[in-house]
């Protein structure tokens, strides 16, 4: 036990003499813990940008008094359409049937492709396999999918599910697939010479190394899984936003209009700040290693 | 027999492809158990493709390589546990802690932490590092990694350790008392121990045989230390040391059984 002693004291010269052990303790201290709500409303206030968006609202306000409703409704009247959606179950429930249809499609697509990257960034022969049709797919534009996929399935849920996976799987396929190219032979080297399993190798250094690519992969897909999954709907959907919208173009409806684009554009806000959440929690050292590095 | 650790017999090692790399050729050695057997040679003797070969991250294009008496390529499994590594780089995992990284091997063993005879945080503390448990790589010194390293190669109570210029990065005070404490807590432990490095002071102090490497890897000479404090044997000792890696160079492959010497 002296011994032991006289190591620690002995070693404490080569400590970085900036740290102390209560801040190594805590090596996220630094940071701000970030809410849902801080991640939302908590950036920098953009003064030049709050400015032209009132510029905006303000020439929208006078031109729909010299215009018809449906070019330019009063902006009480888009406020009062708003309302009337979070107060409406039946548009509640369209919101719900529409944001469920792009998260599970979007988990699918991410499941699948993760698999397939992963496989294709550790055997080539899965990525000379994988890659060729990962590029047909990603060449043929959402809307010919969404035509392919009416033709093909009967089922209102399935051809929306296909069109969501098939256009946002690509994306999640090269980050999983690059992630697993980017780990270093060195770490690859010194997890293997310890004889991990497949499942370990994956869970202990590929998953967490491919976190920060995937985060942002999902930050991508959460839009484009958006406009698909809406453009889906206007086209043969029965239900859901986009159907919703459909029904407020053939009523010559422009205050419900831009009521769901904004019911829209709050789901994309909300999820891309829960991703944010999401991020500070899972790569806190990612976070704490720019900071120190900054 | 049964007291060999680690045996290379007529290894050789090609990397095929345009203009073939012999990297390794007959190399020949032994490793008791116990025992603490530096090598040292000059860059692109093959030292690496050594411990590619002993992990069984390589297969050898020729001869035999047993460690404990498998082969740890074609029975990679079976050495689960038996080996731990120290490496020029820290090689941390930087999403993990420095208690997680220590926990690296005994996730993969899968060994309960409580059964363990020395838990992480004990590794961390016999390296001088309690206090600095939940610290992530890059907030620690180069130094304090590497302690984090050799913790973690200790933790899982593997019964050889390999060093790959595991100090040779680290400036001469920081490494001087690593290079004891990795010694000193090998030797209690009763490991095998293969280390490799450039610097011929490092292996006259913590080696029980020092094998030079020639190229491609061979083993050009052999020198046993005796632990003495005498400098002018030690001087001596530097001196056929280095002799040995400079005529291991211009000997050619036929000279090689020739070469083998003991001091």
């Amino acid at each position: 036990m002296k011994e032991d002693q006289s190591v620690s004291s002995m070693v404490s010269a080569d400590f970085d003499s900036r740290l102390a052990p209560d801040a190594a303790a805590q090596p996220g201290g630094v940071l701000r813990r970030r809410g849902l709500c801080s991640a939302i409303v908590g950036r920098e206030v953009n003064v030049e940008g709050a400015v032209a968006l009132l510029g905006v609202a303000i020439a929208w306000q006078i031109a729909s008094y010299f215009s018809p409703p449906i070019l330019f409704p009063p902006l009480q009247k888009i406020v009062a359409a708003i309302v009337e959606i979070f107060r409406n179950p039946v548009a509640l429930q369209a919101i719900g049937i529409t944001y469920v249809r792009i998260l599970v499609s979007l988990f699918g697509a991410f499941g699948l492709a993760t698999v397939f990257g992963i496989a294709a960034g550790i055997h080539q022969r899965f990525e000379r396999t994988l890659v060729p049709l990962i590029e047909l797919m990603q060449g043929i534009p959402a809307v010919c999918w969404i035509i392919f996929a009416v033709l093909w399935f009967r089922n209102m849920e399935v051809r929306i599910a296909f069109v969501i996976v098939v256009t946002t799987l690509p994306s999640f396929f090269y980050q999983a697939r690059d992630g697993v190219r980017d780990i270093s032979a060195e770490l690859w080297d010194m997890v293997r010479s310890w004889r991990p399993s497949l499942s370990q190798l994956v869970r202990i250094l590929v998953l967490p190394a491919l976190l920060p690519a995937l985060l942002t992969a999902w930050r991508v897909n959460l839009g484009s899984g958006t406009r698909v999954t809406i453009m889906a709907e206007l086209l043969g959907g029965i239900s859901g936003i986009g159907q919703q919208l459909r029904m407020a173009q053939e009523f010559f409806r422009m205050d419900r209009a831009i009521a769901w684009t904004f019911v829209l554009v709050v789901f994309v806000v909300v999820t891309s700040a829960a991703l944010s959440v999401i991020e500070s929690k899972l790569l806190a050292w990612n976070r704490s290693r720019s900071a120190s590095n900054g | 027999m049964d007291d060999i650790a680690i045996s290379f017999r007529n290894v050789g090692k090609t990397f095929a492809g345009r203009g073939a790399v012999v990297a390794v050729d007959d190399l020949t050695f032994d490793v008791r158990c116990g025992e603490y057997v530096c090598i040292v040679g000059r860059t692109g003797c093959g030292k690496s493709t050594t411990f590619g070969l002993l992990l069984g991250l390589q297969r050898p294009s020729r001869g035999s390589v047993r460690t404990f008496g498998s082969d740890p390529f074609a029975r990679f499994d079976d050495l689960r546990g038996k080996i731990g590594c120290v490496f020029q780089s820290d090689r941390l995992l930087p999403w993990r802690s420095a208690i997680d990284n220590v926990r690296v091997p005994i996730e993969i063993i899968g060994v309960d932490e409580r059964r363990l005879q020395q838990s992480p945080a004990q590794w961390l503390d016999r390296l001088g590092l309690r206090g600095f448990e939940n610290a992530y790589p890059h907030e620690l010194s180069g130094g304090m990694r590497q302690r984090v390293a050799i913790a973690r190669a200790l933790a899982s109570d593997p019964s050889a350790l390999l060093a790959d210029e595991a100090f040779g990065h680290l400036d001469e005070v920081t490494g001087g008392k690593l290079r004891e404490d990795f010694r000193r807590l090998a030797k209690e432990g009763g490991k095998t121990v293969l280390h490799v490095t450039h610097s011929i002071d490092e292996a006259i102090a913590l080696g029980d045989r020092i094998l030079v490497f020639g190229q491609p890897g061979h083993v050009a000479a052999e020198f046993a230390v005796q632990r003495v404090t005498d400098a002018a044997v030690r001087d001596q000792l530097r001196e056929s040391i280095f002799r040995a890696i400079g005529d291991s160079d211009r000997r050619g492959a036929g000279d090689r059984a020739a070469g083998r010497a003991a001091a």
